[in-house]
């Protein structure tokens, strides 16, 4: 069941909607109702009727426009996941002395801060649909490749393959913190206030904790 | 009236036998669901799929759960409960290393031992609050004695050894272990190498994360093998 939904996501349908500037206008409304809705609502929860309310568009004129609210879905993760591999390989591309680990942390704080709604329904759909799962696994494998080799220009002790490991582990320690934050929303206060700026500098520095390599004997 | 005890004892004795048989059947339910998990996803999987693994009949699982969120959220809060205590007896090593090193040898195992299991139980998390503070609470208590338990034994540098850190570090850990174990990015499987190095690894990054230094080089085996983080 949930593998035929894979087949769903595909965009190889045509594309709906008109293509002149009026109907792109209602069709990026569209989008940032969804946007604005998953802010407060799961993305499970929210209803065609919930969409075209808040961004004042009838039935027939979101069909106009999306196929379906997974075809919608499907758009708007495409789009939040692109601005955040951007976003990512930007901080790897930067400058070679700058502080890689402020700048990647950046990086996803930026996404998970900013789109609170989109963050929290991505991270929710990469865990409970192994088509999104795969879907991020795609997307940020080359990156992945990128942060190993600027870690073993600092750490030339590093073989090849745990370079890549300790590129998967930075990753993975931003996005579980994030989560907490973000995603789980931990209700008892042990995560969920800290101001954005805490946060950042917490980050960059479990990383360089976590990137430091052996005591020198 | 010499012949009471019997009469009595009869029936008790068949009471017996037929609530031993009530715990198998409910064993055999539990087991197949756990297997069925590694195989298909919970919101797909029907109680005829169930019954026909465990051999019982749909009746017999009737007669246990009334529905399947009953029967998983049993399954679920059993190996909670020994997943935590594994745990726990990490804890009882005196050094921060040792602690670390068992308590990832611990998520290990459970990822191991029930893959489907820890699948479904983070897909349940995702939506249902009753899951995510299942693990909160437990998790919080435990990061709680961890922290004492590191304050207590490491002369290291204090600034990350605090509860909220140790709190998100733990959830860092089960995250990575996810991945490897339970989602299987090949990406990362490739470059992890074998258990006995991923256990390594994973205890080298929490200790520098939580206490600001690498483990003693004596302590590890991969890491002087050109194999380490």
């Amino acid at each position: 069941m949930r593998q035929t939904n894979a087949a769903n996501l595909a965009p190889d349908k045509p594309e709906r909607g008109r293509q002149g500037a009026k109907g792109e206008r209602t069709r990026q409304r569209i989008k940032a109702a969804f946007a604005d809705l998953l802010g407060v609502k799961s993305f499970t929860s929210v209803t065609i009727a919930d969409i075209c309310r808040t961004s004042d568009i009838t039935v027939g004129g979101f069909y106009f426009h999306f196929a379906s609210q997974e075809a919608l879905l499907d758009e708007v993760m495409g789009e939040y996941l692109e601005a955040l591999v951007g976003d990512f390989d930007a901080a790897l591309e930067g400058d070679e002395r700058g502080d890689l680990a402020a700048a990647v942390c950046g990086a996803f704080l930026k996404a998970y801060s900013e789109r609170i709604g989109l963050a929290r329904t991505f991270q929710q759909l990469t865990r409970m649909r192994t088509d999104y799962a795969l879907r991020w696994r795609l997307a940020s494998e080359v990156e992945m490749g990128k942060l190993a080799a600027r870690l073993r220009t600092e750490r030339p002790d590093l073989a090849p393959d745990r370079a890549r490991f300790l590129a998967y582990g930075l990753v993975t320690m931003i996005i579980s913190r994030l989560d907490l934050v973000y995603v789980y929303r931990d209700r008892s206060g042990r995560t969920g206030s800290t101001p954005r700026e805490v946060l950042a500098r917490e980050l960059a520095g479990l990383w360089k904790r976590m990137a430091a390599g052996q005591d020198p004997a | 009236m010499t012949d009471q005890p019997t009469t009595t004892t009869e029936p008790m004795l068949k009471g017996a036998r037929r609530q031993r048989r009530g715990e198998r059947t409910r064993l055999k339910i539990k087991q197949a669901l756990i297997s069925q998990l590694n195989e298909q996803d919970y919101f797909d999987l029907t109680i005829t799929d169930i019954c026909r693994v465990a051999q019982v009949a749909t009746g017999g699982f009737y007669f246990h759960y009334a529905k399947k969120a009953d029967l998983l959220d049993e399954v679920i809060r059993e190996h909670s409960a020994a997943f935590w205590a594994a745990l726990d007896a990490a804890l009882h090593y005196l050094d921060p290393y040792s602690a670390l090193f068992h308590a990832t040898t611990a998520l290990v195992r459970a990822y191991r031992d029930a893959p489907g299991l820890v699948r479904c139980f983070n897909q349940l998390a995702m939506a249902d609050r009753t899951y995510v503070d299942l693990w909160e609470t437990a998790a919080a208590n435990w990061v709680s004695r961890l922290v004492d338990m590191l304050k207590a034994a490491a002369k290291g540098d204090e600034a990350a050894l605090n509860e909220a850190n140790a709190y998100s570090l733990l959830s860092f850990v089960d995250l990575l272990l996810f991945k490897i174990y339970i989602e299987r990015d090949p990406g990362l499987v490739d470059c992890a190498g074998g258990v006995d190095e991923v256990i390594e690894n994973v205890a080298v990054l929490w200790h520098r994360a939580l206490i600001g230094r690498s483990p003693p080089d004596g302590r590890l085996t991969f890491a002087t093998q050109n194999k380490g983080v």
